[in-house]
């Protein structure tokens, strides 16, 4: 079957004889893009959160102004105009990732600051109340709280995100949909199998996705309400 | 303007909190007018007065969560250090407890009380599970260290969090309505755990409603209105007699059911 017979390339690439490609490729993006959309989705929610003006306001623009590109005009732009301004070359696996990392942090970013928002006014306050710092208050308080609440709206991005690392593939990153071009433009006439393996596999793990969301979700069922605290004023 | 009791009684004990013609606004609305008071170690000032009087602001602003335009506040005869660390150490003095319990709802009762001792004071988990136990069970509720906020009751989770507030072991304790958000036959069990407190001597600024309560506690009555404040009696005194037009308005309406 046309599918055995390329699963090694297409799970690992060329790998060990070259570089590393295929779903392996497609994981190893997916979790530096994961882990590093989370670092930028947490720097810009809890900056826009800042009691100075203009920090808040610059992180609550950045995410607007990202957010307006498609993801892949900002892997160009970071892809072709870095090294044309800047003089920085950047291999296409550290554009995607930066580029992917910025872009869905800033969708992560909006997401956060609506549940820091939903947070009931009173939690922040008792944390004063027992000489918490606004760091403290908003690390062990605010964010565990903002987080619950959102998520849902987490499990969609990281759905998202995962899906939209195939577009690497156009700058040259080798990952999963890359190397399933590669496979079908070498043997031309089972398209529909092979493009129907690529559609399962990626089916599958972004089920697994949802279903760890909604493992959380129970997981965390320490509040029926996330605002129930927020009875009475 | 005449004399207020500002000043209590028996001067032979310190000066815990003492505020002197504090004044609070809010944009051009003034919440807080010339506000004095002075409060010794082992009080229990009951405040009382009719909504929007600034009896709650008042009390907020002893542990700075309101900050105040003029005047001055005093906690053991020291200035509030409004740096971070100065904040830090006015409020582990100063315990606060809300009207809405404010329960951290990802932690459990054991883990909402032992946060601010880790935290602030550095104290190590054990350390600070130890003396949380202890103060669950003071209030009666050791049993229930591991439920989330959400699977108690009202009277459970204020009890709860007067034990977040005794963990951090404030010299002065400030309750904001704390039964006002209750069921009626939760506030007794809150009530009690209030005045235990007050005969173990904790020092104390209750603002409430629970008239029969401040009789029964109180070393001295505190009564507001429109920002200031009009009458401060024992509470016999101010319960039978009051000398102010708008405290006698307040409390036969207050005392009629």
């Amino acid at each position: 079957m046309i599918i055995l017979e390329n699963l090694r390339f297409l799970l690992i690439g060329p790998y060990p004889t070259g570089a590393i490609g295929g779903l392996a490729l497609t994981l190893i993006l997916s979790l530096f893009v994961g882990l590093g959309s989370l670092g930028v989705g947490l720097a810009l929610a809890a900056l826009s959160l800042s009691t100075s003006r203009p920090v808040s306001i610059a992180a609550q623009l950045l995410p607007t102004l990202i957010r307006s590109l498609p993801s892949l005009v900002f892997l160009f732009w970071l892809y072709f105009l870095l090294p044309a301004i800047l003089h920085i070359q950047l291999t296409p696996l550290q554009s995607a990732v930066i580029a992917f990392s910025i872009y869905q942090g800033s969708f992560i970013a909006e997401d956060l600051r609506g549940g820091l928002n939903a947070v009931a006014r009173g939690q922040a306050e008792a944390g004063a109340a027992t000489g918490l710092s606004t760091a403290q208050v908003f690390w062990h308080i605010k964010l565990p709280q903002a987080i619950r609440a959102t998520v849902p709206a987490l499990v969609n991005r990281y759905i998202n995100m995962f899906l939209y690392t195939s577009t690497a593939s156009v700058v040259g990153v080798m990952e999963f949909t890359g190397t399933t071009m590669l496979v079908n433009s070498r043997i031309m006439v089972h398209p529909i199998q092979i493009f129907g393996f690529a559609a399962i596999v990626y089916f599958v793990f972004c089920f697994g996705l949802s279903s760890f969301g909604r493992f959380l979700e129970r997981r965390w069922n320490w509040a029926p309400k996330i605002t129930r605290a927020a009875t009475a004023v | 303007m005449k004399q207020l009791l500002t000043t209590p009684s028996d001067v032979t004990k310190p000066v815990c909190v003492s505020m002197r013609k504090v004044s609070k606004f809010y944009g051009a609305h003034q919440v807080l007018k010339d506000v004095s008071l002075d409060v010794t170690q082992g009080e229990v000032i009951v405040v009382c007065g009719p909504s929007g009087s600034g009896k709650s602001t008042c009390i907020r602003c002893i542990n700075q969560l309101e900050p105040i335009q003029s005047g001055e506040i005093r906690i053991f005869d020291e200035p509030i250090d409004q740096s971070k660390k100065g904040l830090a150490r006015l409020r582990t003095n100063v315990g606060m407890v809300f009207q809405s319990f404010n329960l951290y709802p990802h932690k459990t009762a054991i883990e909402n009380v032992i946060l601010a001792p880790m935290k602030v004071k550095g104290m190590p988990r054990k350390e600070a599970e130890k003396i949380g136990m202890a103060l669950l069970a003071r209030v009666g509720l050791a049993e229930k260290a591991a439920s989330y906020p959400a699977f108690l009751s009202g009277g459970q989770q204020q009890r709860v969090a007067i034990a977040r507030a005794l963990a951090m072991q404030p010299a002065v304790m400030l309750f904001d309505e704390p039964t006002s958000a209750l069921d009626p036959e939760m506030i007794q069990e809150v009530l009690d755990v209030i005045v235990s407190l007050a005969n173990e001597g904790m020092t104390m600024l209750i603002v409430t409603h629970e008239m029969n309560f401040a009789r029964r506690v109180a070393n001295r009555v505190v009564f507001m209105d429109a920002g200031r404040i009009l009458e401060i009696a024992p509470p016999d005194e101010f319960f039978t007699n009051p000398k102010e037009e708008r405290a006698k308005q307040f409390l036969s309406k207050i005392l009629s059911h």
